[in-house]
């Protein structure tokens, strides 16, 4: 008899009790509750109303590259359907697509790592970058889009096929991250003579830094 | 039941509307107006354009430390101890420097002892129980704010986010940011919305052994950015004050990397230290900050104040080099800038007067460019915008021209000592490479200061030797300023020669 409660109790001992995870998945609208874009330039057309509609660079499509070697061994498949971001070459280099997150991202003092996928054309090789838009969540009056971190992919993307990248996101403790912004492209769009579109899969965010690439 | 299909049917309606958001690749053009070049990124915010007009301004350490002849404290002075002799004279401090030619000053509100210098809501270590009745009158921030206002000057307040007093101060809970830290910087935000910049130093515990409340101990503090919660106090601080730069762990503008008063010849307004990063994606222009006397920040016994000359070097190595230029000048125990400071400024504002005063580029014959932009409706962007006194009015190239050529003849042979140029820094810093010539015939031409000649940036001064330190003047009827390389169209809207 004690034998069995022991085998009975062993696996709770064993499990941890909650694993923190938060998943975006665009193919099953699981995760987010909008789209949009974000430039942090105020005099973005993007912001100023120059653009009059900003909403058509960014929507869902079905994944454009579902090559048996983009999605062996992932742990985190981009999906069936992902978000394409035109990058216009009128935003700045922090433009990017925006995700308003269905449920609040409470960092706490934790830092935690946000994964995704993201597929640009070849030759597109700037770095990635995520911001976090949030706020205090016990300041009433406070905008929920404030900035609050700016995280470089730490390892390069590759371009033309999905490569996978892993932030390392941090606040203060009291702090809820209502979105995440994905910029595709940290360098200056001034000599481009046109957009390009890039691709953004499945986001996960946890607790595990794993290196996520092959 | 018929009802409830219909609700649920609506339902997916609406949650397949928001879900699904078609995308089909946007075709439109958008045209900047004026046919004004496309920025090159990253790009200064209004504040930081504001804040680099600034240019050149004091710091003034005085407190706690004034007292007791000490740098750092360690945050257990009785209170007492503070105790000048006479009411501190910010009007006499901004004066002074205002003779040098400096456009402001960030006077230290609390500096890491903990001892805040105005009757502040947070906590009794302040002026409220100095050691004497001119201790307890002092307010620093409000003396400062009204005598720069008065007297033109722009402002702000240096605030250290270490503090070595507070018994919360490293601990693992929120409570010194949210009760002391944060509304400490409020309350200073307050005494002025136009305000130009708060120093936030970056020194952090460690080693340095502190009070800390009585625990007499060491502590240090992993993450700052995320200790004090950065991102939300600035959204705070420029809810009151809009235009005030934080510095230092502010991250608005960077530390420039050392505390002698150079900058590199080479100085990206984005990166790090003194050369900052071409690649860099946010703009941080560099500030110097150094001391003008011979001993600390604080003024000490028998301290001397460093030579004109010196401080005219460091002018040029600094505001000269795409940097600005906190120079401190220490109030002693009366509150005052001692009498030789005063009079080192006041000489110091002569050589900027008689070396950067007199622009001769305003008085040449004629003023070429090899090429120039088309105008806009309402913009052009003539050569002669380069002389024409007003920084919103620029010279450019057309966007695929990444090189070009400016001229400047004088009717007759002019002694010429500097160059300076200006680009148009709202569009974002380009310039990689420059050369400089003159001549005396406009057909032999002789390069100078080879190998000083890389970027620009907000401000450039260029001594025509090579040579900040003792500069030679050169006798020219021709110079000729080329531009070699840039990250975009060159943009310059000033172009200066003294």
């Amino acid at each position: 008899m004690k034998h069995h409660l022991l085998y009975l109790l062993l696996p709770l001992v064993l499990c941890p009790l909650s694993v923190f995870a938060q998943k975006i998945d665009f193919g099953r609208d699981i995760g987010y509750r909008s789209i949009g874009v974000y430039d942090t330039w105020e005099e973005s057309p993007f912001r100023t109303g120059a653009i009059a509609s900003p909403q058509r660079y960014v929507g869902l499509v079905a994944n454009p590259d579902t090559s048996a070697s983009n999605h062996e061994s992932r742990r985190m498949p981009p999906g069936t359907k992902v978000l394409a971001l035109q990058r216009s070459r009128f935003g700045s280099n922090t433009f990017g697509a925006q995700i308003d997150l269905s449920d609040t991202l409470r960092l706490g003092k934790s830092v935690r790592y946000v994964h995704l996928s993201i597929w640009r054309p070849q030759g597109e090789t700037s770095d990635v970058m995520v911001i976090g838009l949030g706020k205090r969540g016990n300041w009433k009056n406070q905008s929920s889009t404030t900035e609050q971190f700016w995280v470089t992919s730490p390892l390069p993307s590759g371009s033309g096929r999905w490569s996978d990248l892993t932030f390392p996101v941090s606040a203060g403790e009291s702090v809820e991250i209502h979105s995440l912004v994905v910029v595709p492209d940290l360098s200056s769009p001034h000599l481009r003579k046109a957009d390009f579109i890039v691709y953004i899969g499945n986001i996960v965010i946890d607790e595990e830094m794993k290196n996520l690439r092959k | 039941m018929n009802r409830l299909i219909s609700i649920c049917a609506f339902m997916a309606l609406v949650a397949g509307l928001c879900a699904q958001q078609p995308f089909e690749p946007v075709t439109e053009t958008f045209c900047y107006e004026d046919n004004e070049p496309a920025p090159v990124h990253p790009v200064p915010s209004r504040r930081q354009l504001m804040w680099q007009e600034t240019e050149f301004y004091a710091f003034f350490h005085f407190g706690m430390n004034t007292c007791t002849d000490a740098e750092w404290g360690n945050g257990g002075e009785a209170e007492a101890m503070y105790a000048p002799s006479m009411l501190p004279d910010p009007k006499q401090w901004l004066a002074a420097v205002r003779e040098a030619g400096m456009r402001g000053g960030i006077a230290v509100a609390k500096h890491h002892d903990g001892f805040c210098l105005w009757p502040t809501a947070t906590t009794s270590h302040s002026v409220v129980n100095a050691g004497n009745a001119q201790g307890r009158a002092t307010n620093i921030p409000a003396a400062f704010a009204a005598a720069a206002r008065e007297l033109g000057m722009k402002y702000g307040f240096y605030v250290s986010p270490w503090d070595l007093s507070s018994s919360y101060w490293g601990d693992a809970t929120g409570r010194y940011v949210d009760s002391l830290f944060l509304p400490q910087c409020l309350e200073l935000a307050r005494y002025g919305s136009d305000q130009f910049e708060m120093w936030f130093d970056g020194a952090t515990g460690s080693d340095h052994p502190g009070f800390y409340g009585g625990a007499n101990t060491s502590r240090a503090i992993a993450v700052p950015a995320t200790y004090y919660d950065i991102p939300n106090l600035l959204d705070t601080i420029h809810k009151i004050a809009p235009n005030c730069v934080i510095w230092g762990l502010g991250d608005e503008a960077r530390w420039i990397g050392n505390e002698e008063g150079w900058a590199g010849e080479t100085n990206w307004a984005m990166g790090d230290g003194e050369s900052g990063d071409i690649n860099g994606w946010k703009w941080r222009a560099g500030e110097s900050d150094a001391k003008a006397t011979d001993r600390g920040w604080f003024w000490h016994e028998g301290e001397k104040p460093k030579p004109a000359e010196e401080l005219f070097r460091m002018y040029l190595e600094t505001v000269g080099r795409n940097a600005t230029f906190i120079l401190n000048f220490p109030p002693d125990i009366s509150g005052r800038l001692p009498e030789a400071d005063v009079a080192v400024l006041k000489e110091l504002g002569s050589l900027l007067s008689l070396r950067l005063g007199s622009d001769k580029a305003i008085t040449a014959h004629s003023i070429t460019a090899s090429e120039t932009r088309p105008r806009g409706r309402s913009r052009d962007y003539a050569v002669s915008n380069l002389t024409d006194g007003d920084k919103d009015t620029y010279w450019a190239t057309s966007d695929t021209t990444l090189s070009a050529t400016i001229t400047l003849e004088w009717e007759r042979p002019q002694t010429l000592t500097y160059l300076m140029l200006m680009e148009y820094i709202r569009l974002g810093q380009r310039i990689k490479r420059f050369s400089v010539e003159t001549s005396m015939d406009g057909r032999s031409w002789q390069r100078r200061a080879e190998g000083s000649t890389t970027t620009v940036g907000y401000k450039r001064i260029l001594p025509l030797c090579g040579n900040t330190s003792q500069p030679k003047p050169v006798e020219a009827k021709y110079l000729r300023v080329t531009i070699d390389d840039a990250r975009g169209c060159p943009t310059l809207h000033t172009l200066s020669v003294f």
